[in-house]
């Protein structure tokens, strides 16, 4: 299917239903992409077919999850153990108390008849119980707190590398005599964001400058993707900081996945670990 | 109901300045959503509940990705799901029972386990309003625009997939969707209106 490189209102509006339930290709899905972050007219129908969509998924039985996956899921996002309640106790925590040592101290109570001794016993039992809980929700936290320093330190180091890399490719460029440059948008998944790419077909490199994208999780990287009209070949990937600010250099492209003429260029967010090809929405466009 | 939907901002904007609590409160409120949608889509258990902790720890992350601006955070939530599981389907490359013809439609699985709306009194009767709104639409339409729909959304079907699965042209396809998404536009139309 031919999609037109520039669609109209009308052309987008039609397509709105199947674009809100994913049932577009990829090149329609970037075309209304493509539009619905410059049309203001159209956005508010594109999240009237969102609102639709999503409708179906409240059409669905219910399953409940497993009580472990609430666990599961507070501990990964680095909850402490009071924020670990039970659902079925949402005015506050229910502690767990191991209470055999109570029970022991109970029994050698009798079999020592000291009464008062045995109470002593018991609330000082209570009381390792307690430290002991407290020092393992410390422990937790302290080994979360190393295992993000460890990725911070990772991160710059991957941003160094990434500044020095495009530093290079830079200066290479302005050396070629061809040097062309595509301006790049956000699109409607992030509106604020924009981005400049440079590039020398001679020199076969490429530098992306990207502003006002938002900071990933340590699993996912941003792709820059050269769209061709049936294929898309990955340029690179790269990380952006806090303040949304990210680079790559682009070399040694394999175009043996280009289809058909050449459009334009994508970023999308994909798994860190590797994208053989694009699966996300994208977010920054070229113009 | 109209002070539902604020609450989900709420919380979301709490999240936003770091409170787990708020956190837990979502997860409480669109745990079982989540994971009912991802496990429709990916038809495992396992693989729907990492899908359902991916969704979750994005939202913990970065919260900032729901943009008030653009709509209601069911929407997002929803999307994110659908997207996310998506993903997983293919990237994993299952064959699922439900990816090929389907032998139920949605309405012939219209069953709610009684309870299920158990957490929160203002959401969960503000979902179940538009939940019975949308089964009631569903009802109503035609069996082959309710399987494109399904197909599509829940299969992870282009049109184009969708017509050559099911040996349709591929505008009666784009019209089976069309008049089953207006179904669901208007129908939402008139929950909001009723409010």
């Amino acid at each position: 299917m031919t999609t037109p490189m520039t669609v109209d209102c009308e052309y987008v509006r039609e397509q709105l239903d199947a674009w809100a339930i994913g049932a577009l290709d990829r090149a329609d899905t970037v075309a209304v992409d493509r539009h619905l972050a410059r049309c203001a007219d159209c956005s508010p129908l594109a999240a009237r077919a969102r609102d639709a969509a999503a409708m179906l998924a409240l059409s669905l039985p219910m399953t409940a999850a497993s009580p472990s996956l609430r666990r599961r899921v507070l501990d990964a996002a680095g909850a402490p153990p009071q924020a670990l309640r039970p659902r079925s106790d949402p005015g506050g925590a229910t502690r767990r108390r191991n209470w055999w040592p109570v029970a022991a101290a109970a029994a050698l109570t009798v079999a020592l008849g000291g009464i008062a001794w045995a109470a002593t016993l018991q609330s000082q039992l209570a009381d390792v119980d307690d430290r002991s809980e407290q020092l393992a929700a410390v422990a937790t936290q302290q080994a979360g707190r190393i295992a993000a320093m460890q990725d911070q330190v990772e991160l710059v180091a991957e941003r160094n590398a990434a500044l020095e890399e495009t530093n290079d490719a830079l200066v290479e460029i302005m050396a070629q005599p061809d040097v062309a440059q595509a301006k790049m948008f956000g699109t409607w998944a992030a509106p604020g964001a924009s981005g400049r790419y440079v590039w020398s077909r001679s020199g076969g490199v490429g530098v992306l400058v990207a502003e006002g994208l938002k900071p990933l999780p340590d699993d996912e990287r941003y792709c820059l993707w050269l769209v061709y009209q049936d294929g898309w070949v990955l340029g690179g990937q790269f990380s952006v900081d806090e303040q949304g600010y990210g680079r790559v250099a682009v070399r040694d492209i394999d175009t043996s996945r280009a289809r058909g003429a050449f459009g334009w260029f994508a970023v999308t967010v994909e798994p860190a670990a590797g994208a053989p090809e694009h699966r996300s929405a994208p977010v920054l466009l070229s113009e | 109901m109209a002070d539902a939907e604020p609450r989900d901002h709420e919380l979301m904007a709490r999240v936003c300045a770091r409170d787990i609590d708020a956190f837990a409160d979502l997860f409480d409120r669109y745990g079982d959503l989540v994971f009912s949608v991802a496990l429709r889509i990916v038809g495992e258990p396992a693989t729907a509940e990492d899908v359902v902790q991916d969704v979750f720890l994005r939202l913990w992350r970065r919260p900032e990705q729901f943009d008030l601006q653009r709509g209601r955070f069911v929407t997002w939530l929803m999307s994110v799901t659908r997207n996310r599981s998506i993903d997983e389907r293919r990237s994993r490359g299952r064959r699922l029972r439900h990816e090929s013809l389907p032998s139920t439609t949605v309405e012939e699985e219209d069953v709610f386990p009684s309870g299920d709306e158990r957490d929160d009194p203002a959401v969960a009767a503000l979902l179940s309003e538009e939940r019975r709104a949308v089964r009631r639409a569903l009802a109503l339409l035609p069996a082959e625009q309710k399987l494109a729909l399904q197909l599509a959304y829940f299969g992870g079907l282009t049109q184009q997939e969708i017509a050559e699965r099911l040996g349709q042209p591929l505008g009666t396809v784009k019209t089976r969707i069309r008049l089953g998404m207006q179904k669901m536009r208007a129908t939402l139309e008139d929950v909001y209106r009723s409010r």
